[in-house]
């Protein structure tokens, strides 16, 4: 038996061997749908009325502003259409800094690039010859919702001396760059016969990688260059050359397919000029819709060791708490039991760090979206106030939400549900858990409360 | 969402769910806590584009492309989430011999997050080159090439070990 087949077999036994409860599970996802889905119903909203209906018996709330002259209403974000594109020449985003995080502006990425642009774009940059059987796949292409394919262009080149199938990508590498998890550098550790890599730095903090494969049986003849260009904001651009007419040959494929010629037209020189060429900005720009640029390890969230302790010193007199639970998933908070003496209520006090979320705009956070409607107080925070009457389908009740974001980045959710458990039907929870008359604390208190200075700490 | 849609989504969940998780607790490398994060985030995330999804010809072919990106980009937003490499993961519960599934473990977390990916879709998934690169954003040929590394760094890890386990 291979090694492959030996880790394939004991892959198998091992994931078989996991079990888990599905029932809580099943329920903490219905539940993180649903406050994904009203966040993007408050953001979609709020992009067009300061004050408008969301979802059912929902108003985002016009804000008093402490302190000061009368009410400020948003829309607040404002979008830019640019985003930095560093060039191989060397920019300041190239020294991978954090970016520098400006009140109210969130870059967004840059218009989507088209499928003929892609193939057009490709065909000026190769040398003299034909190009034929053009395919591809714009930057706005089809994909599954939240997570487009990569686009790409493929062409059939022949320049006279053999055609040959190029294909040029672009996808985005993990940042921070880690060798060995991007197609980044040369692993000096791994060694396989039939891959040939060279690696090289280039100005501005772009780096360049070969990988040079020869098809096995080696007498078929079958070789595929790769390059990689992987610029320091992660964007990476590959192109990708056989000595055959066919693209992407596959281990399993490639047994009918014979070369038209020695090498693949393109020397490795070649493939890093033209993928280090301007023309193809316009597709960096365009790839920061699904990543990012910056480390996002340049971001941890706040420690949530001081939540508890600074909602105690916070919460009015008369108005105590229990029954603390920690959730350590994607987005870290902590929940309490509320009790003013009449009746009680959940609250759920979520702080985050949205640095990087304001420094570019990140689809899977949605910050354009979800503070597109709120105000913007005279220091710069956007302060979203809404108050959420949940259908009976889905158990009833009311929702108060306090969502502040300060310029730092700073995001801290104070959400004060009616139901203990926040849900409805089909969250695994009993209905007869909700209901209460009226929550512990108004919604003016959930301001006051979300704009203490205390939470700077 | 309807009553008739969320029971479908109910369902797809419920169905599903065994499997995404056994998929995420290979990606997390056996950190059953981030995989419960992960497919909480994967079905969170079907929920909301469940009419549409749901009159995709493979729901679950979608669910796992989510799943896979949910797990690369949750590293990049809580990279200090993950246990640090030499710190086993826990024992899956119905493991007859833990000691044999940890050292398996144990190498996957040694390699890169994508490294990881492109294995667990090729070879416990069952999912193409192509369908590997579709899911990953890469090109078929970078599955090919990450596939081979990443083979080869599990084979210096623990290629001996491997064979016994078998023979055991």
């Amino acid at each position: 038996m291979s090694f492959e087949e030996d880790f394939i077999a004991r892959l198998h036994d091992t994931a078989q061997s996991y079990r888990t409860d599905l029932t809580p599970l099943v329920a903490s996802a219905l539940q993180d749908g649903r406050r994904r889905l009203r966040r993007r119903r408050a953001g979609l909203v709020g992009g067009v009325a300061a004050v408008a209906l969301i979802g059912v018996g929902a108003a985002l709330l016009p804000v008093p502003v402490p302190g000061g002259a009368g009410t400020v209403t948003g829309p607040a974000a404002t979008t830019s259409s640019t985003r930095a594109t560093p060039l191989p020449t060397g920019d300041a985003s190239a020294t991978g800094r954090p970016p520098a995080v400006t009140t109210g502006v969130l870059p967004a990425p840059g218009p989507a690039v088209g499928t003929q642009q892609l193939i057009s774009t490709l065909e000026s940059l190769l040398p003299t010859g034909s190009a034929t059987e053009p395919q591809g796949r714009g930057t706005d292409g089809p994909g599954v919702p939240d997570a487009p394919d990569a686009p790409f262009a493929t062409v059939v080149f022949d320049d006279g001396h053999g055609a040959s199938a190029i294909t040029f990508s672009a996808t985005h590498a993990t940042l921070p760059l880690i060798p060995s998890d991007t197609a980044m550098a040369c692993d000096p550790s791994i060694s396989i016969a039939q891959v040939t890599c060279t690696a090289k730095e280039l100005p501005g903090g772009y780096r360049f990688q070969l990988d040079q494969l020869l098809y096995l049986p080696a007498a078929q003849g079958l070789r595929e260059w790769q390059g990689y260009l992987t610029a320091p904001d992660g964007t990476e651009l590959e192109l990708d050359e056989t000595n055959a007419a066919q693209e992407q040959m596959s281990a399993k494929s490639h047994a009918g397919v014979r070369p038209t010629r020695a090498d693949p037209p393109l020397t490795g020189d070649q493939i890093a000029a033209l993928l280090s060429s301007a023309s193809w900005d316009a597709v960096r720009a365009a790839q920061g819709e699904w990543y990012a640029p910056g480390s996002e390890l340049n971001y941890p969230d706040p420690p949530v060791s001081g939540i508890l302790g600074t909602l105690n010193s916070l919460l009015p007199p008369g108005v105590t708490h229990s029954g603390e639970s920690y959730n350590a998933g994607a987005r870290a908070s902590t929940s309490v039991e509320l009790s003013d003496g009449q009746g009680q209520g959940l609250l759920q006090v979520t702080v985050e760090n949205w640095a990087i979320d304001l420094s570019a705009n990140d689809r899977w956070i949605d910050s354009a979206t979800v503070f597109g409607g709120a105000a913007v107080l005279p220091d710069g925070d956007q302060l979203a106030l809404s108050e959420l009457t949940l259908p009976a389908a889905e158990g009833g009740g009311v929702e108060r939400t306090a969502d502040l974001l300060r310029p730092d980045g700073l995001r801290i959710i104070l959400q004060e549900s009616s139901s203990l458990l926040g849900g409805g039907p089909g969250d695994g929870h009993s209905e007869g858990s909700s209901a209460r008359p009226a929550l512990v604390l108004s919604l003016s208190q959930l301001q006051d409360l979300v704009l203490s200075p205390k939470w700077h700490n | 969402v309807k009553q008739a849609q969320l029971d479908e989504y109910l369902e797809f969940a419920t169905s599903r769910g065994s499997h995404l998780y056994r998929t995420a607790c290979l990606l997390s490398g056996g950190d059953v806590h981030l995989a419960e994060d992960l497919v909480q985030e994967t079905l969170g995330r079907m929920y909301v584009h469940w009419r549409r999804v749901s009159s995709a010809d493979n729901p679950a072919a979608y669910a796992h492309v989510v799943l896979v990106r949910a797990f690369l980009s949750h590293r990049r937003r809580r990279s200090s989430g993950e246990r640090p490499v030499g710190d086993l993961p826990e024992a899956p519960v119905s493991d007859a011999d833990p000691a044999l599934r940890l050292v398996l473990l144990a190498a996957l977390r040694q390699l890169s997050p994508k490294d990881r990916a492109v294995l667990v879709l090729r070879y416990w998934e069952d999912r193409s080159v192509e369908e590997t690169a579709s899911a990953l954003r890469m090109t078929a040929g970078a599955v090919r090439t990450q596939s081979f590394r990443a083979l080869a760094r599990l084979r210096a890890e623990l290629g001996s070990d491997l064979a016994d386990f078998v023979q055991h």
